[in-house]
């Protein structure tokens, strides 16, 4: 295989010093932080004790965001079609806005750990918040999990010769080691520390990239020329190859491509992404839960608009270097015959992927490839951790509550930290499967996934906020239309695949035509519109369930009558019940082993008596979300400055 | 004829390789990239400028609209107390219905204001405090004077 002169083992010391350092610090950070919150109560071990300021609510926002996947996704679509990917990056820096001005304000008045907890108190019932945390859960297993594990494994397999099972096993069990013991806060101080590695490294090889090919005027110039030398078709019976298939796009260098024959369009990068992440950042519980561990409402802004500049980064240090690499090495990255595909990179359909890791073996010096190493190394663990800390709490919060009402927060904490053990088992099964799906695009596949099925859910939470006359009854029937909708467009295009430029699909028209950011904009309208039908068709919910559940009445301080007061006197009586029939059992539990001991307070599982009157007072403290007028102002003023900024770049590269 | 035909095949290979290398025509830029940035950012900052503008205009009309109802109800609820401390009834009986005037008067602004409210609120919380304030005057003086009657 070709592939294997290009391995380099990590073998000298100034490698592995790298790698190992980094390891120390990450888990010692890790440590540290877990003397300082409280990890003992579910609000100080998911939501970080509600006392986190806004760098690390900012850094981790970006380094839960950046995974491996955009490293690998965002180089590889980047040098098969130029940086009209990179918006995808770009339109979070108004999205995340959304999320600090007018989602989080409402969350943090309404006092919900997780968002299906948010919508059951919205509209009251059970289903839709069992729907939404069933979808969240899946759509974390089956796109943000596998392609961060799948661009973990294309990165090790290029650039290292490692062997796939045993490499990610010891990510993910030291990924899980801090996460299980340390809770929220853990990961954000670590967020931190990784999102530092993350743009130090990535920026080195930027540097060194644009070295090699003589600057961005170089990159401007050779870019249309990177074609590679093979590109007659090997057995014209099967298939022919245009030109079009392996010829640079002429408007590579533009956001804003043509509507119809553009791979990009521009409607749908504007208004399409934005859907999806209307989703991703304002409803999504991985994002969300970082703004809710804040300390106060104008440090959820600050840390929101320290992501949002961040989020102008990947731009110049992933989707640039990426048509680098097409430029250096236009016979693998830009390989089109699909037999040398499968040489080179073991799939027909294309080796854009392999465009980063490339980049990572050829252009850095002997003593950076492990710096880079521990960059690809940190994206990943910090995303795995953080989606494994939300799932955790999504599971434990919303599905295990439902099951066991009589739950005590020592039970709950337990069981959030064995079901990360889950889900890192779970994780594990699924590398065979994403390495035999494994296809062109990546970044492509988990944006048509998302854009097929997130719509709904950003319609919900959209409606939800802003829209008092939506009621339960809408919200459900749009969820389940705008679900049988997004299915009958994802499973015929799964039928029929994709295909590639050589092997096109033969999906009808009807079916697969539509590209899938106009599609996502068509099922935000069509969902959001029978919400509002049937919603309006039905009985209202009265104002004073709703008070600081809305944004229009964020504000009020009425006394509220929750729609799901029923599910919550349950579990009260349950555990009433529970707590007379222990009472007997306390005194069995003086008599502890001294291993007992050890792993309690490893876990910080501290007192054995619950009280109850501790889970009252943490439900009364309301977050306050009153701001210091100076603050705020400075705030508003800085936002206005990034967006700005945000506008200034899409014009500039428009 | 000999040698011309080579030299001239030679040629249309040439323009042959070197039309396929351009190809389609390169994508042409109208303005400079950072005169389309520029205009973006003045686009933007101009409707900012507006949006703030029309903000204050309208924020301005519900305050004093606001201002204009608070004078109706104010003197009607003083009133209500002052005629209340004129007939000596049981303090448990007078607070129920004091409360309910309060209730309504607060409910009545809540439902129609609030689409004003949410947009304005910054700059009148402070107003609506005070609001508060008074109400809460009123209800203390009343509880005093009920004292001393008593």
């Amino acid at each position: 295989m070709e592939n294997i002169s290009n391995k380099v083992t990590i073998s000298n010391a100034a490698d592995i010093s790298v790698i190992v350092g980094y390891f120390v610090m990450v888990l010692g950070v890790g440590f540290w932080s877990m003397f300082r919150t409280n990890r003992g109560t579910v609000g100080g071990y998911f939501l970080a004790g509600r006392s986190m300021s806004w760098w690390p609510v900012g850094a981790s926002l970006f380094a839960s965001n950046i995974g491996s996947g955009h490293f690998v996704g965002l180089a590889g679509t980047g040098a098969a079609s130029g940086i009209a990917v990179g918006g995808f990056e770009w339109n979070a820096l108004f999205t995340v806005l959304l999320l600090g001005w007018l989602f989080v304000p409402v969350y943090l008045t309404a006092g919900v750990i997780t968002m299906p907890e948010y919508l059951k108190k919205r509209f009251g019932g059970t289903r839709i918040s069992l729907y939404l945390s069933v979808v969240s859960l899946l759509l974390y297993i089956f796109t943000k999990i596998s392609v961060d594990m799948f661009s973990g494994a294309v990165f090790i397999q290029q650039a290292l010769g490692w062997n796939i099972y045993l490499s990610v096993i010891a990510l993910l069990i030291i990924t899980a080691v801090y996460t299980v013991t340390g809770g929220l806060a853990a990961l954000m101080y670590t967020d931190t520390v990784q999102t530092f590695v993350i743009i130090a490294g990535a920026f080195a090889l930027t540097g060194f990239s644009f070295a090699e090919i003589g600057g961005y005027s170089a990159l401007l110039a050779k870019y249309g020329s990177a074609v590679p030398h093979n590109y007659t078709s090997l057995d014209p019976q099967r298939y022919n190859i245009s030109s079009q298939c392996y010829t640079p796009r002429q408007d590579a260098f533009t956001l804003l491509r043509n509507p119809t024959t553009g791979d990009l369009p521009w409607p749908g990068v504007l208004f399409g992404i934005s859907v999806s992440g209307i989703w991703y950042w304002c409803s999504d519980q991985v994002i969300v839960q970082r703004c809710l561990a804040a300390r106060s409402l104008t440090h959820v802004k600050a840390g929101c608009i320290l992501c949002g500049y961040l989020k102008l980064l990947p731009m110049f240090l992933m989707v640039f270097p990426g048509m680098i690499s097409r430029i250096l090495y236009p016979d693998e990255v830009g390989c089109v015959v699909p037999e040398d595909c499968k040489r080179i990179c073991e799939t027909e359909v294309g080796c854009s992927n392999i465009a980063y890791p490339k980049l990572v073996v050829s252009v850095m010096p002997s003593g950076l490839r492990g710096l880079m190493l521990a960059v690809m190394l940190a994206a990943l663990m910090s995303s795995l951790a953080s989606i494994f800390n939300s799932s955790s709490t999504l599971f434990t919060m919303d599905i295990w509550t439902r099951i066991r009402p009589q739950a005590f927060e020592r039970e709950l904490i337990i069981v959030g930290r064995v079901w990360v053990l889950c889900i890192v088992a779970i994780s594990i099964c699924w590398i065979p499967v994403v390495q035999a799906a494994q296809s062109g695009q990546l970044f492509d596949y988990i944006q048509s996934v998302s854009s097929y099925l997130s719509p709904p859910i950003a319609a919900i939470f959209l409606l939800a906020v802003f829209v008092k006359r939506v009621n339960e009854t809408g919200a459900f029937w749009g969820l389940i239309g705008g679900l049988a909708m997004g299915l009958c467009r994802m499973l015929p295009e799964f039928w029929f695949g994709t295909g590639s430029c050589v092997f096109p699909s033969d999906c009808p028209f009807l079916l697969c035509g539509i590209h899938y950011l106009h599609f996502a904009i068509i099922l935000f309208l069509c969902t959001s519109v029978l919400v509002l039908i049937v919603s309006i068709c039905s009985e209202p919910i009265h104002d004073r369930h709703l008070y600081r559940l809305v944004f229009s009445l964020r504000h009020s301080k009425e006394d509220r009558e929750d729609l799901d007061w029923e599910q919550q006197e349950h579990g009260r009586r349950a555990k009433e019940t529970e707590r007379q029939n222990n009472a007997a059992a306390v005194i069995e539990e003086r008599k502890k082993s001294v291993i007992n001991r050890m792993v309690a307070s490893l876990c910080n599982m501290g007192g054995n008596s619950e009280e109850p009157e501790e889970l009252e007072n943490q439900e009364q403290q309301m977050p306050d979300i009153s701001e210091d007028p100076v603050w705020k102002y400075t705030v508003d003023a800085n936002a206005l400055i990034m967006m700005a900024v945000a506008v200034f770049m899409w014009g500039y590269f428009a | 004829m000999g040698p011309l035909l080579p030299l001239v095949s030679s040629l249309l290979l040439v323009v042959g390789s070197v039309g396929a290398q351009t190809g389609l025509p390169k994508y042409e830029r109208l303005l400079p990239q950072w005169l389309t940035g520029i205009i973006a950012v003045s686009g933007f900052l101009l409707l900012t400028f507006i949006a703030f503008v029309v903000k204050k205009v309208w924020c301005e009309k519900s305050s004093r609209r606001r201002n204009s109802r608070d004078s109706e109800t104010a003197p009607a609820v003083n009133h209500y107390d002052m005629s209340l401390r004129g007939v000596s009834k049981t303090s448990g009986n007078v607070q129920e219905t004091y409360d309910t005037v309060l209730d309504h008067n607060n409910r009545r602004k809540s439902s129609t204001d609030e689409n004003t409210y949410e947009a304005c609120e910054a700059s009148t919380d402070e107003r609506r405090r005070d609001d508060h304030g008074e109400y809460e005057n009123v209800k203390s003086k009343g509880h005093k004077d009920k004292a001393t009657a008593m």
